[in-house]
């Protein structure tokens, strides 16, 4: 048997996604919400952490969910639904974030400038608790820190960090998604960790 | 290996993406550089901070939105089809622009099909004739008896076959005066087949027929091919009018043609209109009666009854005009006028 056919059946018993993929490829929607129920909540965290606003998250998630629907015939079974669908939901990410920062680019300060976490740094989501230090901080609040760095990072950096450091996928799977080789997945994602580190040790002060 | 070139191999380290060598030699120098040391430090606890971060948790409407768009969507897909045939708004004008397109398709198999219909045509039954009804021997003539004529007659309610006093030719004022002078000449033809009463010609509806078709004239032939003719457009409506009676010299012939022509003569001419003129002229030369002209497909055919003994002399007159070929249907009766009719064809 051929090793593209293998593979193309491995991908199918390995994708828990397959059955219902068939049945909303039939027009049965109501297959398709076992896959919303199924991957909601980590398209949204994908979405959350490129965007840093919660409400944007869920619009993006919405129109990557609608995208997919519309779609999902053209679907070719060849890499797993999941990969399929969070190539989508990037994308529409990044639209939305070039929206946001060309809306917001002559107002928005960078987060490099001295005035640091209490000075006008893009922090429309975050708040600023006007405190440094790492016995003082809440987890929530270094969590908002963490969220400030990772939205200074250009689009292409954020989006491997997000995918590869937060939510762990493969760099294959990663690969997939952006339609990118593997090596410049890992590039990217190198430089994004040595800016974010960087930016936190800039933020949190005497950090670790 | 300098501290700048160590930054991304410090950054692949921490998840273990650095091959053999280079793993040793980012090893040596981190034994040897504090500062790296330090970075390296850093970046792994940047990465505890990125995996310690919190999920976020969907909205319950998330997935009621999506799915409410997803079930819209689905269904719209669905109704692209039906909306195509299933509304009223669009199945009816669509039922009906198909029935209007079938009968329009009907009319035009049944126009160019129509020369075939009435070749095929079975001769028409002959006219009712009431046996000793009252008009002497009215000249009323038949019809043409070209088969789309019969078959529009077929359609036509009888009431309209009365109505229609242009296909009478012979005003009954001539038939009036000549009546006597038939009954006595053609003692065989006259009880028998004198037409009914009701296919008389009244003078003053056949005179105006006549008027009419004196002013249409010439210029649309086919058009009066019904038209029976006794004499040019304008002699005939002159007459008609004024009332000149026929010659009185002029035997009287049958009141009504027999269907079928006891002769049949083919002239082939130039000019079948000019030549069918003149073989009009010559019919009535030779005292021929009840004469009607049609013309279809650029062919003139009269018909006519003459004396046998005329014959002879018809044929003369027509030579003139082209060459001729004659085919007899039956053996005249003696004495009886015979049915001709001629037929100008273009050579």
């Amino acid at each position: 048997m051929p090793d593209a056919v293998i593979a193309v059946l491995n991908r199918l018993t390995d994708d828990e996604d397959a059955d219902a993929v068939l049945r909303c490829q039939r027009g049965d929607a109501d297959a398709f919400e076992i896959l919303v129920e199924r991957h909601q909540k980590r398209m949204l965290n994908v979405a959350y952490r490129m965007l840093g606003d919660y409400d944007e998250a869920c619009d993006a998630v919405q129109e990557a969910f609608l995208a997919a629907w519309r779609a999902i015939r053209s679907f070719r079974r060849e890499a797993k639904f999941s990969t399929w669908l969070y190539g989508i939901v990037v994308n529409h990410a990044r639209t939305r974030m070039r929206k946001v920062q060309a809306l917001s680019r002559h107002e928005a300060a960078s987060i490099d400038d001295p005035a640091g976490p209490q000075g006008d740094g893009p922090r429309r989501e975050v708040p600023d608790c006007g405190e440094t230090g790492d016995e003082r901080l809440e987890r929530k609040e270094i969590e908002a820190r963490v969220q400030q760095c990772i939205g200074t990072l250009d689009a292409e950096f954020r989006e491997v960090l997000v995918l590869r450091d937060i939510q762990g996928f493969s760099y294959e799977e990663i690969g997939g998604m952006l339609h990118l080789p593997e090596g410049t997945v890992k590039s990217r994602l190198f430089r994004a960790r040595a800016v974010l580190k960087d930016c936190l040790v800039r933020v949190l002060g005497e950090w670790p | 290996m300098t501290c700048r070139e160590m930054e991304t191999r410090l950054a692949a380290r921490i998840d273990g993406a650095l091959d053999g060598g280079e793993r040793e030699r980012v090893e040596a120098h981190l034994k040897a550089c504090e500062d790296c040391r330090r970075a390296l430090a850093e970046l792994q606890a940047s990465d505890r901070l990125l995996k310690g971060l919190g999920e976020v948790e969907p909205p319950p409407w998330l997935k009621t939105r999506v799915m409410a768009r997803v079930r819209e969507e689905a269904q719209g897909r669905r109704s692209v089809l039906r909306r195509l045939f299933f509304p009223l708004h669009i199945k009816v004008p669509i039922q009906a622009l198909a029935v209007v397109l079938v009968a329009v398709v009907a009319w035009n198999v049944y126009r160019t099909g129509e020369p075939e219909f009435s070749r095929v045509a079975p001769p028409p039954a002959p006219v009712q004739e009431a046996p000793g009804a009252a008009a002497p021997a009215a000249d009323t003539v038949t019809r043409d008896e070209r088969p789309p004529v019969r078959e529009k007659k077929a359609f036509a309610p009888p009431a309209e076959q009365e109505d229609r006093p242009v296909r009478k030719v012979e005003p009954v004022r001539d038939a009036a005066k000549a009546g006597a002078v038939a009954s006595a000449r053609l003692p065989e033809e006259a009880p028998g087949k004198v037409a009914p009463a009701k296919d008389e010609v009244r003078p003053e509806s056949g005179g105006a027929a006549a008027r009419q078709e004196a002013a249409r004239g010439p210029a649309a032939p086919e058009q009066r091919t019904q038209k029976a003719l006794t004499a040019p457009p304008g002699a005939a409506a002159g007459r008609a009018v004024g009332g000149e009676a026929a010659p009185a010299a002029a035997p009287m012939l049958s009141a009504t043609l027999s269907t079928r022509p006891d002769l049949d003569i083919i002239v082939r001419a130039k000019d079948p209109p000019g030549a069918a003129d003149r073989a009009e002229e010559a019919l009535r030369k030779v005292g021929a009666r009840s004469i009607e002209r049609s013309t279809r497909e650029g062919r003139v055919t009269l018909t006519a009854r003459i004396r046998p003994e005329d014959l002879e002399a018809l044929r003369e007159n027509l030579a003139s005009l082209g060459p001729l070929s004659e085919s007899a249907a039956a053996a005249p009766r003696t004495g009886a006028p015979l049915a001709v009719r001629l037929e100008i064809r273009s050579e």
